[in-house]
């Protein structure tokens, strides 16, 4: 029996290999093979889903066969992406508790996509998942055009594209609310309605305005994109070159970027205060004391004193000395305190906390880019 | 031993034959079903090698599995599949 099976497997494998050699060079290599039978391979192969399961300790692995169910063709994009991106992949029951923890919210996602697919084919036909994409791409080429006219001083079609951008942008957003919106809406409230103990009207507007409206990916760089284009051409023009940050949400690395700050916010902010609460009693020490080493009138008083040394000794990278032109000869002995106090601040300020905030950045941009080629490997 | 007649030979060729008729009978099955249900074809023609399955009748298959109820419920595709299931193992 293993003999006959694995001529089975050597006959699949031939028509799984002379399928890639076709898709690659639109011909059959074995004349043995036709293209009714590769169709068929590829077709049969794609809805047949195979199952292994053991039934107690001792008996043998048993292949189940079953066809994918229709539904399971309505899942979308989205969620397909934001489960595998979210799941938690550190072992095999870790990631079947995470599927069986969604399975219900998946189900009742491919009914709804599948009743409103069957109600409404026209529309779900012509725009699919790759509309907001397209819509997306075309409104950036136009925010790079307008961007590059401004940078040849060239500002004729400016509001030509603009406008262009603020109708593709409106849209987009007509279409979420028209496609996605409701199924967005339902699954956040099906999600809230299994999870939450208290319903009340404020949560109500938080689910439907906020999450499944606000905060949705392609809502708020159509959004961004309006608020920029109208600010630009009715406002003030240089508005429109802040609307070449929605690339963010087009490319991945630039996200982590964003995400490598952001993630740990807490730990840079503490750090960065740590960092202000040194120079201030700095700045209060040079103020008391070497005031009249620091060139000019910067230093008049404590607090022009502190963002003089905040400006130029954290930026500068030379620290309390970089501002100063003492020496032995000027100073005496009161130079070895002004030294003492230079090289603290240049140890704590410029060697420890900045490369402090610089490993917190570097080591999560890592740690995501890391996670991110695990899952694409996976 | 007459080499034609050596029980791995046999088994070999028995085989091979077995699973081109199996799949000769998924490919005619699978055929039958898209132009019928899915093309709505009266299927009148001499023989199956008039009705070919190229590449780009593709998606109009996988269209037809996920929209079309008649076709994704055949006894034609539940053979198949069941076919199939036994050639894959």
């Amino acid at each position: 029996m293993a003999e006959i099976k694995s001529k089975y497997e050597i006959f699949c494998n031939e028509l799984e290999s002379m399928l890639k050699y076709f898709e690659k060079n639109q011909t059959i290599s074995n004349k043995s093979i036709s293209e009714d039978d590769l169709v068929t391979y590829k077709f049969i192969s794609q809805i047949l889903v195979k199952v292994e399961a053991v039934r107690t300790d001792n008996s043998k692995l048993v292949n189940f066969y079953f066809p994918i169910a229709k539904k399971c063709y309505y899942l979308s994009d989205d969620t397909k992406r934001k489960f595998l991106k979210d799941v938690d992949r550190e072992s095999l029951d870790s990631k079947l508790s995470g599927l069986y923890s969604e399975k219900m919210y998946f189900n009742q996602e491919m009914d709804f996509n599948q009743s409103r697919f069957n109600n409404r084919k026209g529309i779900f036909t012509i725009f699919g998942s790759g509309t907001f994409l397209f819509l997306e791409v075309t409104c950036f080429v136009l925010t790079i055009t307008n961007n590059l006219m401004l940078l040849m001083d060239d500002e004729s079609m400016i509001e030509l594209f603009g406008l262009i951008e603020l109708a593709l942008s409106v849209v987009a957003i007509v279409f979420f609310l028209n496609l996605n919106y409701p199924l967005v809406r339902q699954l956040n409230r099906f999600r809230y309605e299994t999870t939450a103990a208290v319903e009340s009207y404020y949560n109500k507007i938080q689910l439907d305005v906020f999450q499944s409206f606000l905060y949705q990916k392609n809502v708020w760089v159509f959004l961004y994109h309006i608020f920029c284009v109208s600010a630009g051409l009715y406002g003030y023009t240089a508005i429109i070159t802040l609307d070449v940050f929605s690339a963010i949400n087009l490319f991945d690395t630039m996200q982590f970027i964003i995400k490598s700050v952001v993630m740990h916010i807490g730990q840079l902010l503490s750090t960065l205060a740590l960092a202000g609460l040194i120079m201030f009693s700095f700045s209060y020490l040079v103020t008391m004391y070497f005031v009249d080493e620091i060139s000019g009138d910067t230093c008049s008083s404590f607090s022009s004193c502190f963002f003089y040394i905040m400006d130029q000794a954290f930026s500068n990278g030379q620290g309390i000395a970089g501002l100063t032109s003492a020496t032995v000869e000027s100073l005496g002995n009161k130079y070895y305190l002004l030294f003492l106090l230079n090289i603290t601040f240049f140890l704590l300020i410029n060697t420890v906390l900045l490369n402090i905030i610089l490993a917190i950045l570097v080591d999560t941009f890592s740690a995501l880019r890391q996670k991110s080629d695990q899952f694409g490997n996976k | 031993m007459t080499e034609g007649f050596h029980p791995e030979i046999i088994n070999y060729q028995t085989t091979n034959f077995e699973l081109n008729m199996i799949f000769s009978i998924i490919v005619n099955s699978l055929k039958q079903l898209y132009y019928c249900v899915a093309k709505n074809d009266p299927f009148e023609k001499k023989c199956m090698a008039d009705y070919p399955l190229r590449m780009a009748d593709f998606d109009g298959l996988q269209l037809a599995f996920q929209r079309n109820n008649t076709f994704s419920n055949h006894t034609l595709l539940i053979i198949c599949l069941r076919l199939f299931a036994y050639i894959y193992g």
